[in-house]
């Protein structure tokens, strides 16, 4: 047989209602003794062997309490509650087999054979009807409820919306008292990390080797840096700084003499942000040298800064004291030098080539004055554009030489050899080249090129140039270039001569870091 | 005959004393040798004839050369003075106006040159 077309009552799709009782989370919840005792009732009162109270959604009504049946929902189209949605009266149908609404009910025409129905709808605060509290019976019931049972079965309806609602209030404030509980559980594991990390910092905070402060900077009214004080500091401070007890105290009260510098930096570091590292000397903590990192360290407002530092004075003793060492050796080679002249003068008095000796003398000057240039560099290294205005201003006026290159820095041994071979160039010129004339002058230029170091002397101003009848040593230096193995190219020409020096730059360039032999 | 002019060498360093002494007879002039300042001092008071001194910058005894130029500039101020120093970082105020200085390991033409000029 087929199922016959049941108007659903336009007011079971009405989006707000469903709302509402989407609301009140009621839905295929577990039964509750509130509700099976309003249902009880209701049974007794009407004398009734079915009683429910029934929720009615878009496609099903659904029974939160349900006495004297054995389903707990059934599809919209075989409500009877449905009909009740639409007002705020109790529907009461003697017979269902007789109304047109419900006769074709298949709880009518099939099991259980009901035929009496009265229910009170459940009226949210808004009006609007989310459901019944509802009494069946399988006779007909000529008149339906009597008044009193009519309005008993209303007040029971009032009565399962107060239970509804407190309902809800009890799960919005469980799910309040869990949220609730769930942030102080946040709270807590949160206050245990901080603990643990604090524990942790504080045992890596004393375990330092090195000092760590954090202070609290002060600033005068114009922004400058006034003071500041020591909100925290590690075991190894009071080792590295001498500064006993300084917690809360503030630095110039520690320490008077203490240089502005120190005030200067922290106040930068506290307005910018900016992390900064560098080296100084602290004058009134016993002048000792310190190694500083510093950085800002909580809020902008908070002017916080913490401070990484160690005592570095052994080191830059040592240091210094290696400077001196080799400035001192580099005197002592220059009086050994000065011994050796002496020496051959002496020897060669009477040996007759006195031209001889003088080159001779003037070489010893020049690995002298080469001497003089890696001594500003206390040996570590030579700026080519010193060595080459050193070896040439010996033989002749500044003004007559000129020359250019990028910066290049030499090793000591690539120092030494080019001012030797200059010193060569230069004599020459002198003697037979641009410098002889009172207009000639020098040209010196270096580049770097495919990882070799070019570098060009040219004579200009002076008289035609011709190659040498002998090759003495000057003659030798100069072909064998500026590391010996490197490539020499000669111009005699009638402008003058002009020379081009090559060399490996890894042979003769100062890597930062090495020492060569 | 003029008698030659009389220069003081005042040098710590025997060979270079000696050498200091042989640029002077090679400029014409006549060497005494004092070993060290104090020295230095003695025979200056003792002699009137002494014209020139040529003075190292580095010398044990209560005065470096430096000091002793000073002291000459001031007691015997016609004496010209000539300084010369294995550090090359003597400034031209460190020292007496007039003075002429140079860095060993000097080149002895100019020296030879130098003594020349001033005996002249």
């Amino acid at each position: 047989m087929p199922v016959p077309m049941i108007d659903i009552p336009a007011a079971v799709h009405d989006p707000q209602r469903l709302q509402i009782l989407e609301d009140y989370d009621i839905l295929d919840t577990p039964p509750e003794p509130g509700f099976d005792d309003v249902v009880t009732l209701a049974r007794q009162i009407c004398k009734t062997p079915i009683a429910l109270v029934s929720l009615v959604d878009r496609d099903r009504q659904w029974f939160k309490a349900v006495s004297g049946l054995d389903i707990c929902e059934t599809p919209i189209n075989q409500s009877v509650c449905a009909h009740a949605l639409a007002q705020r009266e109790t529907l009461n149908i003697p017979d269902l087999t007789l109304d047109a609404r419900t006769r074709d009910n298949s709880l009518v025409t099939g099991e259980p054979f009901i035929r009496f129905y009265a229910g009170a709808p459940l009226i949210a605060a808004s009006g609007l009807v989310i459901g019944t509290i509802c009494v069946i019976d399988t006779v007909p019931r000529s008149g339906g409820l009597d008044v009193g049972q009519i309005a008993a079965i209303e007040a029971l309806a009032r009565q399962v919306m107060m239970l509804l609602d407190q309902r809800r209030l009890i799960v919005l404030h469980d799910e309040r008292a869990s949220e609730l509980r769930e942030q102080v559980a946040e709270r807590k594991i949160a206050q245990a990390a901080l603990e643990i990390s604090d524990d942790r910092y504080r045992s890596l905070f004393n375990s330092l080797d090195a000092g760590f402060c954090v202070i609290e900077m002060a600033f005068n009214k114009d922004g400058s840096p006034r003071d500041y004080r020591f909100v925290e500091v590690n075991e190894a401070f009071v080792d590295q700084t001498g500064l006993h007890d300084a917690t809360g105290k503030w630095m110039r009260d520690l320490a008077p003499d203490h240089e502005p510098y120190w005030f200067e930096i922290y106040g930068k570091v506290a307005l910018t942000g900016e992390p900064v590292r560098f080296e100084h000397e602290a004058k009134a903590l016993d002048r000792r040298w310190y190694d500083v990192r510093a950085f800002r360290i909580g809020p902008r407002a908070a002017r916080q800064v913490a401070i990484l530092f160690n005592d570095i004075t052994v080191r830059r003793n040592a240091e210094q004291q290696q400077v001196m060492l080799n400035e001192e050796l580099g005197h002592r080679m220059k009086n050994s030098m000065a011994l050796v002249q002496a020496i051959a003068s002496q020897t060669l008095r009477g040996a007759g080539d006195r031209a001889a000796v003088q080159a001779f003398n003037q070489r010893i000057a020049a690995l002298s004055r080469a001497h003089d240039v890696l001594l500003q560099q206390s040996w570590t290294s030579a700026k080519l554009a010193d060595v080459v205005l050193g070896a040439i201003s010996a033989h002749t006026d500044p003004t007559r030489v000129s020359c250019g290159g990028p910066e290049v820095s030499l090793e000591p041994k690539a120092a030494l050899s080019l001012s030797l071979l200059l010193h060569e160039l230069a004599t020459n010129a002198v003697k037979y080249g641009s410098l002889s004339v009172p207009d000639g002058v020098i040209r010196v230029n270096w580049r770097r090129e495919d990882g070799s170091l070019i570098l060009d002397w040219v004579e200009q101003g002076g008289p035609p140039a011709a190659p040498p009848e002998r090759t003495g040593l000057g003659s030798r230096l100069i072909d064998i270039g500026m590391v010996g193995t490197s490539a020499v190219r000669k111009t005699f020409a009638d402008s003058g001569f002009s020379a081009e020096f090559r060399a490996p730059l890894h042979l003769i360039e100062h890597q930062i870091g090495q020492s060569h032999g | 005959m003029d008698k030659p002019t009389v220069v003081l060498v005042v040098e710590d360093e025997p060979l270079l004393l000696l050498l200091a002494g042989t640029l002077v007879e090679e400029a014409g002039l006549q060497p005494l040798y004092a070993g060290n300042a104090d020295e230095a001092v003695a025979i200056l008071e003792a002699r009137q004839d002494i014209r020139i001194v040529f003075t190292d910058v580095e010398m044990p005894g209560s005065m470096d050369g430096i000091k002793l130029a000073a002291a000459i500039r001031n007691r015997w101020p016609p004496i010209q003075i000539v300084v010369v120093s294995g550090h090359s970082a003597v400034a031209p105020s460190q020292l007496p106006e007039g003075a002429r200085f140079f860095a060993k390991p000097y080149d002895q033409q100019h020296i030879v040159q130098a003594l020349q000029a001033m005996a002249a």
